[in-house]
């Protein structure tokens, strides 16, 4: 159930994925590519099992082996047991997650911007090197495409710059999707605002062998709130008002909250061996894909 | 700080309202934020600050109300002590001494306008000019340059005292205060500068004076005579009761002072006189009443409703009505259709006699106080007073003549109109009218007297301020004449300062300073309401 909605959210006043965004994705194309190459890429390249929709290849029988793999008729031919080789689909998908709630349409610039485009430029990364995409959104409905091929990079990005809306139950809805999706690894770009119940879904959908990224956006005007005086504050996402003077010391107050859910997120991502990075919605984009680059390939 | 337009300070009653707008605006506010989680908890709620609405305000809010303040006090014209350049006071000296001889059959006072307005020839035009007359002024005057110079030219000395210290304590350092006088007291405020006139005079006068019962039906007067001058003098004493009876003249050293005492037979008004060549004639008599501190009138039949609302809003009146009066005896003042009686002072209301004609304008003259704006009052039907008698209120004719229509003669004034008809009435110039007859007729009925057994001090004239009564249990109150010697003495100088016009034109004060002030306000708030938002 979507919460209530007290005001409109606007569109970002920037192109999420304009000139500029192609104009540094050029930039950074062939560290990017490296990157995943030696990183998430290399899990999907390396990927053969004895599961799978696309035959590759066959191998002797070992003890252990899944007895349902063998080839029977190649037996009935040779005589001896093999079993057959597919490549590995769900190793070989990127799951991207992007927060696009209500709460993500904040600060200068706004906080799903540059979400969008780290969420986009791995995705493109992604698809560059044949590895398919699982773009999963939290917005006003969650939803999720499952994309393969450079010819898809159009639709990915469309599928990226919905309109901001819902909240923290469609960002759930969005992560749980991963699941029971064919993903080998995953990234969750996220402000993490909901924390508890975020972190529970990124938990429920983890997996031995499927590494995963955290990456936490947060607003300068989080982590260093301007004292409003008299204020009525609405929480875009729940509706829920707060009435009185916001002095001061509520800032700095409001402002340590904001970076120690910066802690909790962290310490969550340590705690379960999961990259978490930190961006503030300040911060280039192509840097903060670079770093979860760099994550991935660490945690591989 | 003074204010051109104090009445546009009322414009601060606006503030609590600003203040309460303000409120209900920031309470209909709401900031939408990504989470208020962040801030659950953090606010605090207006009761648990002390101070109310104004502690709730933030900053925008108090510097819009910063900015409204200054507002107000810009519309309100203020202007720092001294600041006001292009004004020049003048504080005319109209006290008894000045009607004092100063030679060729003038007064000193006429003698110190003359100096006064030949200084005045070389200001420039659009001087402005705050003119104080003391004592019995209705209050300053701010007027322009050829006002001024008129009012300057009419002024009449007056037979009451005047401490002019109390009139020069507001002189703030730099302001230009021109002092016409001719008794210069002493620790001046250095940028006063003196006109003064006439030689130092002789003077002396009652300092003390108890009038009581001696049984018999006789009053028992006594009063202690002081010499203020630096030579002796020689004063005949006369004691006022049923008749006048003289007590020999009296030779007093300088400074010495002399107690005199006498029974007179009971009379309205009984008490002491000191008759001779006087530079300070106020402090010649001193009289008892045994009216008391009210001044009796008597207000004839007929009289319109709006004299009596006039009469009865005046202080230290006692009304009766009838022929006789309720108490007997005779009315100090009296109030009627016709005028008669045995009053010693008498207001005669709507004597139709003359030439009628119908009034496009009236304006006062003295002792009317004469700045006060006529324009709009209509009288209705006039007739043209008797030209010999001195004229009080003047009408203009339709063919622009001014004729009087109200005048004064040896009993009282005479009106020749209906003061009830036409709306001035309703005008505030209609019960100041009344106030000075009253002052009138105590003048006349020897009330304006320097020191009165029992009166109450508001009652007295100005300058009676410094007239002590010592309170004695058992007995009736001795008043005590506090006069400064250095005003008896009328130590007067005959330095004749150069005058010189008042610093650059008309000040304007603090106003633009103010409304800056103001709009830089309002700019910063919005600024910061943008910044915010």
């Amino acid at each position: 159930m979507s919460p209530p909605r007290r005001f409109p959210i606007p569109r970002s006043r920037d192109e999420t994925f304009g000139e500029d965004f192609f104009r540094r994705i050029a930039r950074i194309r062939v560290r990017l590519a490296s990157g995943w190459e030696r990183g998430a890429g290399s899990l999907a390249g390396a990927g053969l099992s004895m599961r799978g929709v696309e035959f590759r290849d066959h191998r002797p029988y070992a003890p252990g082996d899944d007895p349902r793999s063998v080839d029977w008729n190649a037996f009935a031919r040779l005589g001896r047991p093999f079993v057959k080789l597919f490549r590995d689909e769900a190793r070989g998908t990127l799951g991207v997650v992007l927060d696009a709630t209500a709460s993500m349409a904040f600060g200068d610039p706004r906080k799903d911007l540059v979400a969008r485009r780290i969420a986009g430029a791995l995705g493109l990364a992604a698809l560059a090197s044949g590895t398919p995409v699982l773009a999963a959104l939290g917005a006003e409905r969650s939803s999720a495409r499952r994309l393969a091929g450079r010819a898809r990079a159009g639709a990915l990005l469309a599928h990226l710059d919905a309109p901001a809306g819902g909240g923290p139950a469609s960002l759930r809805e969005a992560i749980e999707r991963l699941g029971t999706a064919p993903v080998s690894s995953f990234v969750v770009v996220s402000d993490f605002l909901d924390r508890e119940g975020t972190l529970r879904a990124v938990e429920r959908v983890l997996r031995p062998g499927r590494p995963a990224v955290l990456v936490q956006v947060q607003s300068r005007a989080e982590l260093e709130p301007e004292a409003p005086g008299w204020v009525r504050l609405l929480d875009a996402e729940t509706g829920e008002a707060l009435e009185g003077l916001a002095d001061a010391a509520a800032a700095r107050e409001s402002g340590a909250r904001a970076r120690a859910l910066e802690e909790e997120v962290r310490g969550f991502a340590i705690r379960r061996r999961l990259g978490s990075v930190f961006v503030r919605s300040d911060r280039d984009f192509g840097d903060a894909a670079l770093e979860v680059v760099a994550r991935l390939e660490a945690l591989r | 700080m003074t204010f051109a337009s104090p009445w546009a300070l009322l414009l601060l009653l606006g503030l609590p309202l600003l203040l309460f707008l303000e409120r209900m605006r920031l309470l209909r506010s709401q900031r939408p934020v990504a989470s208020a989680a962040l801030w659950r908890g953090l606010l605090r709620k207006p009761e648990e600050r002390s101070g109310g609405a104004l502690a709730s305000l933030d900053l925008p809010a108090g510097l819009r109300g910063a900015a409204f303040l200054l507002g107000a006090v810009g519309v309100a014209g203020p202007s720092l002590p001294g600041a006001g350049p292009g004004t020049l006071r003048i504080l005319l000296d109209r006290s008894a001494s000045m009607g004092a001889e100063a030679g060729e059959g003038r007064s000193r006072l006429s003698l110190a306008v003359e100096k006064a307005l030949h200084g005045l020839e070389a200001f420039p035009g659009d001087t402005r000019v705050v003119l104080e007359r003391p004592p019995l002024d209705p209050g300053p005057v701010s007027t322009d340059l050829a006002t001024a110079r008129r009012l300057l030219s009419e002024a009449e000395p007056t037979d009451a005292p005047l401490d002019l210290r109390t009139h020069l304590a507001p002189v703030a350092p730099g302001q230009e205060v021109l002092l016409v006088t001719d008794g210069v007291p002493p620790d001046l405020p250095p940028d006063v500068r003196v006109l003064a006139v006439g030689p130092p005079a002789d003077n002396a006068g009652f300092v003390a004076f108890e009038a009581e019962g001696a049984g018999a039906g006789e009053i028992g007067l006594w009063g202690l005579l002081r010499n203020f001058s630096a030579r002796g003098l020689e004063r005949e004493i006369v004691a006022t009761g049923a008749a006048e009876v003289s007590l020999g003249r009296v030779s007093l050293g300088p400074g010495e002072a002399r107690a005199l005492s006498a029974r007179v037979g009971p009379a309205p008004v009984v008490g002491l006189r000191c008759l001779g060549t006087d530079a300070l004639r106020a402090d010649d008599a001193v009289l008892a009443s045994a009216a008391g501190a009210s001044l009796r009138v008597r207000v004839g039949p007929g009289v319109p409703g709006p004299v009596l609302r006039a009469l009865a809003a005046q202080r230290g009146l006692a009304l009766e009505q009838g022929p006789k009066g309720v108490s007997g005896g005779s009315a100090d003042l009296e109030v009627g259709a016709r005028g008669e009686g045995s009053a010693r002072f008498r207001i005669a209301l709507d004597l139709l006699r003359g030439e009628p004609f119908e009034a496009t304008g009236v304006r006062f003259l003295s002792p009317l106080p004469e700045e006060i704006d006529l324009s709009g009052v209509r009288v209705g039907p006039v007739r043209i007073g008797p030209e010999e008698e001195r004229p009080l209120i003047l009408a203009r004719t339709p063919e622009g003549e001014e004729r009087p229509i109200a005048v004064e003669d040896d009993r009282g004034w005479v009106l020749h109109f209906d003061p009830s008809a036409g709306n001035w009435k309703d005008h505030p110039s209609f019960p100041v009218f009344f106030a000075v007859a009253a002052q009138r007729a105590r003048e006349r009925s020897g009330r304006v007297g320097f020191v009165r057994s029992g009166d109450p001090l508001p009652e007295l004239p100005g300058g009676a301020a410094r007239v002590g009564v010592l309170e004695r249990p058992g007995r009736p109150p001795l008043c005590v004449n506090l006069l400064s010697p250095e005003e008896s003495s009328l130590a007067g100088g005959t330095a004749e300062p150069v005058l010189r016009p008042p610093r650059g034109g008309r000040g304007k004060g603090l106003a633009p300073v103010a409304f800056l002030l103001a709009a830089g306000g309002v700019g910063v708030s919005l600024l910061l309401e943008a910044r915010r938002g």
